[in-house]
C-alpha cells in the first residue's frame, strides 16, 4: 500500500510530498517528536483530514478503525452499548464480552462516566479491535493504562490483529512486537 | 475508621437535605401567611381571600361534576396541544438538521410564534375554527417554538468528534441516533419539555379565558370572574396549577422513563 501525502497548515508545512508505504498484516509504530504530526498523518490515511497532494492511493479504498487520541465514547451509556453500536452488528454478545474480560474490564454493563479514563481507553480498544476493517489506527491507546493493563492491551491487539494491518502511536514502553517503524 | 467517617459524611448530606426539604416548605408557609394575614387586613371577600378559604371553596366546587368536566375538557385540549408541538418539534427539528432549506421555510414561522400576542392570535383562530378546539392550537403555537428552537440548536451542537466516529466506524443512521444524537439531545429535550409543559397550561387557559368554550376551565374562570366570585377565580386557578403540576409529573416521568430505557441519561 504506497501514498504521498502533502499538508500545510497555518502557512507551516507538516507534509512535503511525504510518501508512505506499508505491507499489509504488519504492525507499524509511528514515531517522533510532539507536534511533528503523527496524529495528523493517521487522519490523512483515513482520509479524515484532506491530503493535498491528491488522491489517497491505495489507502482510499480501505475501511478503517479508530482508537482516537480522545475516547469518544458517549457517556450516558454503558460500555457494553458503546462497543455493541459502534459495531453495526458485526459482532456477538459473547464475543464483546470476551473482549472485556480479556482486558480485565469486569463491569460491561456500567456506565461509561463511572469509568475511569484508564478503562475508557481499553473500551475504546475493544471498539477499535472488533470493528469490521481493513486497517486499525491506534492513536495513544495505553494512556493511563499501567504495565499489567498494558501488557494485556498488547496481547489483545495481537489476538485481534486477524491479518489486518495496524499503525501504533504512543509514548510508552509497549511490549507489542513491531514488524516495522514509520519515522517522522 | 473509615467506616465512621463515611457515615458521618452521610448523616451530614442527609441532614443537610432534611434541612433544605425544610426552609423550603418554611419559605411557602411564609408567603401563605402574607396572604392570609392580607386578606384578613383587607377584609373584602371580593378584593382577596385567604388561603384557607380557597382550599374550602376548591373543595366544595369539587363535588360538582361540572367543574370535573371541565377539568377533563381543558386537560385534554391542552395535553393534545402539547403532545402535537412536541411530535412535529421533533420531526421538523430532525428535518431542519439534515435538510437546509426545511430550516430556512421554518424560521419566519418560528419567528412569528415566537412575537406574535396570544390574545392576537386567540382572536384570528376563533375566525377560522370553533372555540371548542381553540386551546390545542395556542398551546401548540406557544410550546412548538421552544421546543423547536431549543432541539435544533442541540443537535447543531452535536459533539463534532462523535460524528467523525460515527462516520469512521460506518454507523447505520438508526445506530447514529442512539450512539451520538440522543444522549446529546436527550437533556435540551427534557428541559425544553418542562419549561414548555407549565407554558402550554397557561397560554391554553388564557385562551379559553378570551374564547370562553363553553364547559371548559376557562369558562368557568370567566363566569366567576363576571360575578365577582374572587373565591371561585381562586379556586379554579388553584386546580388549574394542581393539574399543570400533575401533567407535568406525569410527562416529565415518561421522557424520564424512556431516556433510561433508551440509555440517554
Amino acid at each position: 500500500m504506497k501514498a504521498v501525502f502533502t499538508k500545510h497548515f497555518d502557512g507551516r508545512t507538516i507534509f512535503e510530498n511525504y510518501s508512505l508505504e506499508l505491507e499489509n498484516g504488519k504492525i507499524y509504530v509511528l514515531q517522533g517528536p510532539s507536534g511533528r504530526g503523527k496524529t495528523t498523518l493517521l487522519r490523512m490515511i483515513s482520509a479524515l483530514e484532506e491530503n493535498e497532494a491528491g488522491d489517497n492511493g491505495d489507502f482510499s479504498s480501505l475501511k478503517f478503525s479508530w482508537v482516537f487520541q480522545e475516547d469518544r465514547l458517549s457517556s450516558t451509556m454503558s460500555a457494553y452499548s458503546n462497543v455493541y453500536y459502534a459495531l453495526g452488528g458485526s459482532c456477538d454478545k459473547a464475543a464483546i464480552i470476551e473482549a472485556f474480560n480479556d482486558l480485565g474490564l469486569d463491569e460491561p454493563y456500567k456506565k461509561i462516566r463511572e469509568y475511569s479514563g484508564g478503562m475508557k481507553r481499553r473500551v475504546s480498544l475493544i471498539r477499535a479491535m472488533l470493528a469490521d476493517s481493513d486497517m486499525v489506527l491506534l492513536d495513544e491507546p495505553f494512556t493511563g493504562l499501567d504495565a499489567r493493563s498494558i501488557f494485556l492491551a498488547c496481547s489483545f491487539i495481537k489476538a485481534h490483529q486477524n491479518g489486518r494491518t495496524i499503525i501504533l502511536v504512543t509514548h510508552e514502553n509497549a511490549p507489542l512486537p513491531a514488524d516495522g517503524c514509520i519515522e517522522l | 475508621m473509615q467506616i465512621r467517617r463515611l457515615s458521618a459524611a452521610l448523616c451530614r448530606v442527609r441532614i443537610s437535605t432534611i434541612s433544605s426539604k425544610v426552609v423550603k416548605a418554611a419559605a411557602i408557609l411564609f408567603w401563605l401567611l402574607i396572604w392570609h394575614i392580607a386578606a384578613v387586613v383587607i377584609g373584602e371577600r371580593i378584593l382577596l381571600v385567604s388561603p384557607v378559604t380557597v382550599v374550602a371553596r376548591l373543595l366544595e366546587l369539587l363535588r360538582d361534576a361540572e367543574v370535573w368536566h371541565a377539568a377533563a375538557f381543558s386537560t385534554l385540549r391542552i395535553c393534545c396541544g402539547f403532545l402535537l408541538s412536541l411530535v412535529l418539534a421533533v420531526i421538523l427539528a430532525a428535518a431542519a438538521s439534515c435538510i437546509r432549506w426545511v430550516r430556512i421555510a421554518l424560521e419566519p414561522l418560528v419567528q412569528a410564534f415566537k412575537v406574535v400576542p396570544v390574545a392576537s392570535i386567540v382572536i384570528v383562530v376563533l375566525i377560522w375554527v370553533s372555540s371548542r378546539n381553540l386551546s390545542v392550537i395556542i398551546s401548540f403555537m406557544m410550546v412548538f417554538p421552544v421546543l423547536y428552537t431549543n432541539l435544533l440548536s442541540a443537535i447543531d451542537s452535536t459533539d463534532r468528534d462523535m460524528l467523525e466516529m460515527s462516520r469512521v466506524f460506518r454507523l447505520s443512521r438508526y445506530r447514529k441516533f442512539r450512539l451520538v444524537y440522543l444522549p446529546q439531545v436527550y437533556p435540551y429535550f427534557l428541559s425544553s419539555s418542562s419549561l414548555s409543559l407549565g407554558l402550554a397550561w397557561k397560554s391554553g387557559v388564557a385562551a379559553e379565558v378570551i374564547g370562553i368554550p363553553s364547559g371548559s376551565m376557562g369558562d368557568l374562570l370567566y363566569e366567576a370572574k363576571v360575578f365577582f366570585a374572587t373565591a371561585d377565580v381562586f379556586a379554579y386557578t388553584l386546580l388549574i396549577v394542581m393539574l399543570s403540576v400533575g401533567f407535568e409529573f406525569v410527562m416529565k416521568s415518561l421522557i424520564r422513563a424512556v431516556g433510561r430505557r433508551l440509555e440517554a441519561v
